[in-house]
């Protein structure tokens, strides 16, 4: 560790939890710098604890640093009184690594994993000395990349970003890297680096597009310029097998959100919930192996030390050898004391076998995702399960000897009357009665149930990209009446979010570029670590709007006529919006679409013969 | 089988507290895949003990940490499986094989030997110079906090030896479980004295019997 100046450890002793900037975890390459002739910073706009637990930053890292020729270093947002304390003193944000200035890389890339960290991204910048706007950045200044679910719709940070890559990153990320070296090399301009950026599949280079309006503010028309393809399709990675995978994962020594093995067992979603962004924006399914997995476990249980893995996917409960990979897993790591644990189950393919098995090394709180209170609610988002699905899973899962089970809902889904909230008192009480179904001697003590419910945010890309979001007073008002609903369920807690935040989201998932005025203006107010309640400040957000002209209802609040130009539309994901549309009306009517295992449904991945399914 | 490490808490993870290093040595020794022993009952957990537990900001030459084995190993192959295992920041320096018996690392350490390494300012030369006439104190009483409240309590008594060497202050102090004294807090009170304010980094060097021998010979 160079470099550990005094300037930096003054500020450290000063702010709380120090050890979020000081680095030196195990597995984290602190290469030469000088030997490197492309330096990387991957920047995570929110906290260490939830940057560290964030997979793919883990996959790219290594990736990155797996070139001989290419350095990568992190760099997290760093909390309030450490931002505060470096501006103070004039200390620029540092990388974890070897500590260098984030000024003093080639490349900067920000991951973006939720509209609510956007502003951390100004403030990174800024606090790390590269010029907030892409209009002011010299010709020596970084070049400012980013990647993540929300690049599909990066449109409220095109005057921040150059370039954005969208789709699976393992690829793309050493092209785009390579590219910029290259050029750099060369002596290009930074125009010039861009404009071959633009010519890599999967790298959308806001600049080189003309964005122009209606007079109600929609779009009238999106041009591309200087060589820029007309639409950007997304990277697809076919063979997860042959992907490179970490398989030394660092470890920091403070706990982080998700301290365990992760263990990608598949990309992609086959159910189509019409409310989920990822599931389209993922597709198609893909699997590891059974085999590949096994070894990978292996070597990551060897190399970190963890005493859980944990199979991520978007279904887990999908993976096609879900049973005999468990089983293997749990057997063959039981002698090092890891457990297993499964994360996103879903309602109507846990394996009772499974659960059975998972319990001998470790039991934890249960998740159930019905989504909807009612029947008609859920074949409205095509949320393919039953509450007697819910009631026959959850029973089992008392039978096994759990007893704290969380239930996930939505509120605000297009549709929604109060019905169905009165449904989702229905399903807790059901849930209620599973579990004293289960015989005293055979039940563990201690019933937990929790209610979560979110507030919708429709998404690009989805079939609801279309629909508006409920106002804030109605969902103010909904709360209040789900609240009332669930406080006559004995032993039933409710979690709810908070709608303001859930509202500015809702602007920025389906925003336009003026939303990057409305950004930069609540910036320069102060607003960052939005999605803390330390720090967010609504009345700041609706400041920004007004000093920015521009209305949030339009972008959260209205319903899009079919026809309309998206702001997004220059990205190509893979689905088609003939797909989309289709889905958007049988919602509306009710209809059920069978998941696209069962039988391919037309989604429009086909064109692309990526689609095995 | 019952062996004692030693090991460095690098400059780079002084941030890094207690529990956070007792995690990343139990995750070290899983790495090594070293046999080691876990409690029994419903929530197992490894058979791992510090001499002494190091505050935030604190850093160390040499810590010492007891660990039990479910086999027989010679520290040699103790040594072999678990340095590659410790993170960088927190090498690895010496194994020893001990005696089942070998009474608890905390009962027998008494003292503890600091290094404090003051930033080069002209006030770090102030806080030096005032060294001897703080030595020549009575009493220096401090404040920490503590579970039933405040609590004040002399300093001057947990001093051993203190004294100034190559810019640098190297005390030897009390590090018994009830009369412990943090490198921190020894000097934050010369600083104090000194009336100036010096950023600083403490340096734990190595830690001693109530004889003076070092923890690591008995």
């Amino acid at each position: 560790m160079n470099g550990v100046s005094w300037n930096a450890e003054k500020l450290l002793s000063q702010v709380e939890k120090p050890g979020r900037y000081t680095g030196g975890e195990m597995n984290t390459d602190v290469k030469e710098w000088d030997a490197a002739r492309l330096h990387f910073a991957f920047c995570f706009p929110d906290t260490y604890e939830i940057g560290m637990s964030h997979l793919g930053m883990k996959i790219l890292y290594e990736i990155l640093n797996s070139q001989p020729d290419m350095l990568c270093e992190r760099f997290c947002m760093p909390w309030i009184d450490m931002a505060d304390l470096m501006r103070k003193e004039n200390t620029p944000l540092f990388s974890l690594e070897n500590r260098r200035a984030l000024s003093d890389f080639d490349v900067v890339g920000f991951t973006l994993q939720y509209e609510m960290s956007f502003s951390n991204i100004l403030e990174m910048l800024d606090l790390g000395g590269v010029p907030v706007l892409s209009a002011g950045r010299k010709e020596s200044d970084a070049i400012v990349v980013a990647g993540g679910p929300c690049a599909f719709n990066s449109e409220p940070l095109c005057d921040f970003l150059d370039a954005v890559m969208v789709g699976d990153g393992e690829e793309v990320i050493i092209t785009l890297s390579k590219t910029i070296a290259d050029g750099r090399a060369e002596g290009l301009s930074r125009a010039e680096i861009l404009r071959r950026l633009a010519k890599i599949e999967g790298v959308y280079v806001p600049s080189l597009y003309d964005v122009s309006y209606n007079d109600d503010g929609t779009v009238k028309s999106i041009n591309a310029k200087d060589g820029a393809p007309e639409h950007v399709k997304k990277c697809v990675i076919t063979n997860l097998d042959a992907a490179a995978y970490p398989e030394k994962m660092y470890v920091p020594f403070s706990e982080i959100v998700f301290d365990r093995i992760m263990l990608e067992i598949m990309r992609g979603c086959t159910r189509g919930c019409r409310f989920c962004q990822a599931g389209i924006l993922y597709r198609p399914v893909r699997e590891r192996s059974k085999e590949r997995l096994i070894e990978l476990a292996d070597k990551l249980v060897k190399n970190t030390g963890y005493e859980e893995i944990s199979l991520s996917s978007l279904s887990s409960g999908d993976y096609s050898c879900l049973p005999e990979l468990a089983g293997e897993l749990i057997e063959k790591f039981r002698k090092y004391r890891v457990s297993i644990s499964l994360p996103s189950l879903r309602l109507d393919s846990i394996v009772k076998q499974t659960l059975e098995e998972t319990q001998k090394v470790k039991k934890s709180s249960l998740t159930f995702a019905p989504e909807a209170g009612t029947q008609r609610l859920r074949d409205v988002i095509n949320k393919g399960v039953t509450k007697d699905d819910l009631v026959e899973k959850a029973t089992d899962a008392f039978m096994g000897g759990w007893s704290s089970v969380k239930l996930y809902f939505m509120m605000g889904l297009p549709t929604e009357t109060n019905e169905d909230l009165d449904g989702i008192g229905d399903l807790a009480a059901s849930v209620r009665d599973a579990y004293f179904s289960v015989p005293k001697e055979k039940r563990a003590k201690g019933l937990r149930i929790t209610c979560s419910a979110s507030v919708f945010v429709p998404k690009p890309f989805t079939p609801f990209q279309w629909a508006a979001q409920d106002s804030l007073d109605t969902v103010k008002e909904k709360q209040a009446y789900l609240r009332e609903v669930l406080s006559k369920q004995k032993g039933v807690n409710f979690n709810w979010h908070e709608p303001e935040l859930s509202y500015l989201e809702a602007t920025f998932a389906r925003g336009d570029r003026r939303m990057a005025r409305v950004l930069y203006e609540a910036w320069k107010l102060g607003c960052r670590l939005d999605g803390w309640n330390e720090s967010f400040s609504y009345e700041n957000w609706m400041k920004a709007f007004e000093s920015a002209g521009l209305d949030p209802d339009f972008y959260a609040a209205r319903e899009r006529p079919i026809g309309e130009i998206l702001p997004w539309s220059v990205i190509d994901c893979g689905v088609t919006e003939q797909y989309l549309v289709r889905e958007w009306k049988r919602a509306l009517s009710g209809e059920r679409t069978p998941d696209c295992r069962k039988g391919c449904q037309g989604c429009g991945l086909q064109r692309w013969g990526v689609c095995g399914k | 089988m019952k062996a004692i490490l030693a090991f460095e808490k690098g400059d780079a993870i002084r941030m890094v507290g207690h529990l956070d290093i007792m995690r990343a040595m139990q995750r070290a020794l899983r790495r090594s895949m070293l046999p080691c022993r876990y409690s029994q009952g419903f929530n197992p957990h490894m058979i791992l003990n510090f001499a002494s537990a190091l505050p935030v900001g604190v850093g160390a030459k040499e810590e010492i940490a007891e660990v039990t084995f479910d086999e027989e190993l010679t520290a040699e192959e103790i040594f072999s499986a678990l340095a590659p295992a410790m993170p960088t920041a927190m090498r690895l320096i010496k194994v020893r094989v001990v005696p089942d018996a070998h009474p608890s690392l905390t009962s027998l350490l008494a003292m503890a030997d600091y290094e404090v390494e003051l930033e080069p300012v002209p006030d770090a030369q102030k806080a030096l110079d005032c060294l001897p006439a703080f030595c020549e104190k009575e009493s220096v009483m401090i404040t920490r906090k503590s579970k039933s409240g405040e609590k004040t309590e002399d300093v001057k008594q947990l001093i051993k030896s203190l004294k100034a060497e190559n810019g640098r202050i190297y005390a030897r102090v009390s590090a018994t479980e009830t009369s412990n004294l943090r490198a921190d807090k020894l000097t934050n009170a010369i600083l104090e004295f000194a009336g100036v304010k010096v950023a600083y980094r403490a340096r734990r060097l190595s830690l001693y019997t109530s004889d003076g021998q070092p923890l690591w010979d008995m």
